[in-house]
This record gives structure tokens, sequence and C-alpha cells, in this order.
């Protein structure tokens, strides 16, 4: 079954493309990699499907529902979370909080409810709370949990915003980057937590610079350059693609 | 003794109005400069209903509140679009409108001239004139004003406030709607300022526009920074040092030529002081970046 499929997408900064008609589509419970060289359009492209961006030409259809144009909250709701490159988290709060704002309240939320029937809220929180602490401990952040989220090191914030993603409960993970920049304990850990959220019938979405990884993990690599996409397919077919192998090693590679 | 409870009232009635911006600035990190305002609306609707229709306090309260959650929901729209300082500067503008409105309908407020001889409270059927009894009916309202503010900030609802002010991306990306909270936050506050407006009135028994200036929402603004940001403990000692200081650096003793100027300085220096300390505040755990 088809989870997502991207029909056209056409962006332009001030006259630039950088996105030329862009199409594709991903198969529920499969693992997605994006790649390309730098300014090929891969984060262009995670920022339209979860509601940051409008293209100026084409669509986007989660679950054959249009998500296109939605504001971000919308396609949240709908299933989508996504992690950005440099992590945003809530710095000046707990590890815990961080992980509890990615879940629903049902009275929590409600203001008269939070006034009125402060039990039934606190309940409720407690539950959130228990299920909060397993995604910490399956990312291996329990023992931080008090801790500020701007205390952490760069491969714990990239962990505990996997976890916040986790929490949301969604069907359809887009990661931006998640293996950048970590140290080789932590990627091992992420890779994991990837290969679990497939396990779960979940479908994944990611962009990747190293080659390597991207093949041993991914289902079917999407390649972009200059805003156009090249290849599409196996890893080993994608990989073997003349076009694929100049783009990264035609000069303009910066991996 | 009366001159004490007289200042303790004042204190109990900012209190309100700190908490409450708090809840803008401090939890939802919304910088917003027009406090006083919403405080304004709720001080001239209880106090021309009192004086036009005779209708009690008590009607006026809850007519004080509605308007200024009203006023609230409209001063929300331009904190929908803006962000930071530009939002800052919209509120102050919203701000100077209020009191422009105050100032020159004439027929209804009479403008600079202030309405005068505001009726007190009452209950059943005993007015509260004495100092001592109002500052009871302050602090019941204090009281209550807490616990509904703190339910609220102790709450996932309130933890989705700072949420809102951390990285507002993010929050949108784990399905919040930040519009709905941003503007349930600005009634919410807007209805408590309207409260103290009430309050004051009824207990000056007098007011004029120049009491809702931007100097006033500024002072406010200072009270919730002083006190700390995100921490309703920190803006009820914000109010309180902020409105006792000036008054005990009036009994040092200073000559009466030096006294006053003096007394500006001495406050503004340990504004700055502060600030340079502990940015966050006293009890603050949030501060701006």
């Amino acid at each position: 079954m088809k989870i997502l499929e991207v029909k056209g997408f056409t962006k332009e900064f001030d006259g630039i493309k950088a996105l030329k008609e862009v199409s594709f589509s991903v198969e529920n419970g499969t693992i997605n990699a994006l790649i390309g060289p730098n300014g090929a359009g891969k984060t262009t492209v995670l920022n339209i499907l979860s509601g940051f961006l409008k293209p100026e030409k084409g669509e986007a259809y989660y679950k054959g529902k249009k998500i296109t144009g939605l504001p971000p909250f919308k396609i949240s709701t709908m299933g989508v979370v996504r992690t950005f490159q440099n992590t945003r988290l809530f710095l000046q709060i707990t590890v815990l909080e961080n992980v509890l704002m990615a879940m629903r309240y049902r009275n929590g939320e409600n203001l008269l409810d939070v006034i009125l029937r402060r039990d039934k809220v606190l309940k409720e929180d407690k539950e959130k709370i228990n299920k909060a602490m397993d995604y910490l401990s399956l990312v291996g952040l329990a023992e931080k949990k008090d801790e500020l989220a701007e205390n952490l090191s760069y491969g714990q914030r990239k962990l505990l915003e996997l976890a916040r993603a986790l929490a949301t409960e969604s069907e359809l993970f887009l990661l931006d980057e998640p293996l950048a920049g970590v140290f080789p304990e932590t990627r091992k850990k992420i890779i994991a937590l990837m290969k679990k959220i497939k396990k779960e019938r979940k479908t994944i979405i990611f962009i990747e610079h190293i080659v390597g990884i991207v093949s041993d993990i991914s289902d079917r690599i999407i390649v972009l350059r200059h805003g156009e996409k090249i290849a599409d397919g196996k890893p080993y077919e994608v990989l073997k693609d003349r076009r694929v192998i100049e783009a990264y090693l035609g000069g303009e590679g910066d991996t | 003794m009366e001159y004490f409870i007289h200042i303790l009232v004042i204190a109990g009635i900012y209190i309100i109005l700190t908490m409450s911006l708090n809840l803008i600035v401090g939890y939802t990190g919304l910088p917003a400069l027009g406090h006083a305002a919403f405080s304004c609306i709720g001080a001239y609707t209880s106090a021309i209903l009192a004086l036009r229709l005779g209708l009690s306090p008590w009607i006026g309260i809850l007519a004080g509140i509605f308007l200024a959650v009203i006023t609230g929901l409209i001063s929300s729209f331009p904190a929908l679009r803006l962000k930071g300082d530009y939002l800052a500067l919209a509120t102050l503008g919203f701000n100077v409108i209020v009191y422009g409105i105050a100032k020159n309908w004439v027929s209804l407020t009479r403008g600079p001239m202030g309405l005068p001889g505001i009726p007190s409270f009452s209950i059943f059927g005993f007015s509260i004139t004495e100092t001592w009894k109002y500052l009871i009916l302050v602090l019941f309202f204090d009281i209550i004003s807490f616990i509904f503010l703190w339910r609220i900030t102790s709450s996932p609802f309130g933890r989705l406030l700072k949420g809102i002010r951390e990285d507002e991306k993010a929050i949108q990306i784990l399905g919040v709607n930040t519009v709905k909270y941003k503007v349930v936050v600005f009634m919410v506050g807007a209805g408590f300022a309207g409260l103290s407006g009430v309050l004051y009135a009824h207990y000056i028994t007098f007011i004029d526009p120049s009491s809702f200036t931007v100097m006033e929402s500024i002072t406010i603004l200072l009270m919730v920074i002083f006190g700390g940001m995100a921490n309703l403990y920190g803006s009820i000692i914000g109010a309180i040092s902020l409105v006792v200081l000036p008054e005990v650096l009036r009994f040092l003793g200073l000559p009466s030529s030096v006294a006053a100027p003096l007394r500006q300085m001495i406050y503004g220096l340990l504004l700055v002081i502060l600030m340079l300390k502990r940015p966050q505040g006293i009890l603050g755990e949030y501060r701006f970046r």
C-alpha cells in the first residue's frame, strides 16, 4: 500500500528553482532514503511535506488525502512527524517534558478541565508520564529525565528528538539527517530505532549523506540533484547508476 | 498603619496584573507591552456601569472581565502574525489606542477629567469603606486568581504554552494548534487584568486615563521580569517588591530636596543590578534569549 504520494513538487526561492517536478511514492512499512549533494532540495521536500513550505506546483497525498496546503499541526495530527537537521528541542524545559509535549491529552489540554477537573487531568498526566518514560528508556535517556534539554550533548539531543517523534505515535517519520554528526555508538542506537520503527509497520523517509549507511538500512533510495530526481529504486540499482556516481564523485559532492 | 494597608491593597491589585501578564510573557513567551489597556477596559466598564446605571460593582466585575476578554481576543490577532520585538511594539500601540479612546471619548469617559465618585463594593448591604476590609477583598481575588492561573500553568495545557515559547515550529509538528493557544492566553490574561482594573477603580474611587499608560504596562512587565518569568510566586514577589520598594526608600531620611530624584535613581539602579546579576529574575526559570 502506498502511504505517501508526491506529485510534481516544484519550488522556487527568489527565482531559483529548488525543486523541479519531483515525484515519488512511498510504500507503507519501508525505510526510504533521500540522498543528494548539498543544495539538491532534500530538506525542501521535507519542509513541504511537513507543511512549513508550500510548493508552487505539485501535491502530496498521505493515505490518499491531500496534505499540501495544510498547516503543520494538521499534517501532524494525521500521523506525519518530522525531526530537524540541527534538532529543535524545547531547551529550557526538562527532557521528560520534551517527550510529554508530543503527547496529546484529552482533558489536560482543555482549559475548563484544567481549571475545574484537576484530578482527572492529573490522572491522565500520570499515564502519559509512564508512557513518556518508556520512550525515554527506549532511547536510553531515562536517567536524564529531569535534566534541562539544553544540558544534553548533541547526540543525546538527536536521541531525545527521536523519542519525541516516536511519542507522537505517527505512522510516517520524516527524519532530516538523523545520523549526521553523531558518535558511532549513538549512530548504532539510532539505526536500531529506525529498524524498530520499520518493524512496527511504520514508514521512514530520511535524509543522509553517507552512502554506505544508506544502502545498509534502506529499502529504497531516492536521489536528488539540483532539485531534480535523478534516480529512484532499490539501493543496489541506484548506487550503480551512472548519474548518481557522477553526482557524488563529479566534483560537486560534499560528502 | 492605614498607609501601610493602603500599600498592601495596591500591591494586591498589582499581583493580579503581574501574574496574568506572566502567563502571556513568561509562560507563553509573547512579549506584550499593553497590559494596562485591559486593566483600563475593566476599570472604565465597571465605573461607568456604577455611575451611569447604578449597577453594583459585582456586576461591574463580570462586565469588566467580559469586555477585557473581548479586548484580549481582538489584541491577540496581531500576536498571531508577529513575533518578538514586533509583537511588543504592536501591543504597545494597542495600549496607546485604548488610552486614546479613554482620553478622547469625553461623552462617555469624561476624558482627562476622569470619573470621580465611584462607589465601593458592598457585601450584604454593608459597604466596604475601610481600607483593611478592602484589603481582604483584594486578597480574596488574589487567591482566586492564583489558583486559576496555577492550575493552568501547572497542567499539560501550561506545558504546551512553554513549548510555544521554546520553539513554535517544533510544537506545531507535534500536532499543536499554536494559534488557538495564543488566543486563549491573551483572553485569559486580559480577563484578569480587567479584574484588577475593576478592583482599582472601586478602591481609589477615581479613575482617569493617566493610570493606564504604556508606562504603566512597562511597570507591570518589570514586575514580571523582576520576580521571575514563568513563575507565579515570582510574580507575587515582583509585584510586592516594586510597590513596596519605592515606599521604603521614602523612609531613608534623606533631605526632601534630593529625596524624590534620589529615590527614582536608587530604584532604577537596583533594577539594573538585578538584570546584570540575575537576568532570570528572583525566582525565574526562564530568561529572554
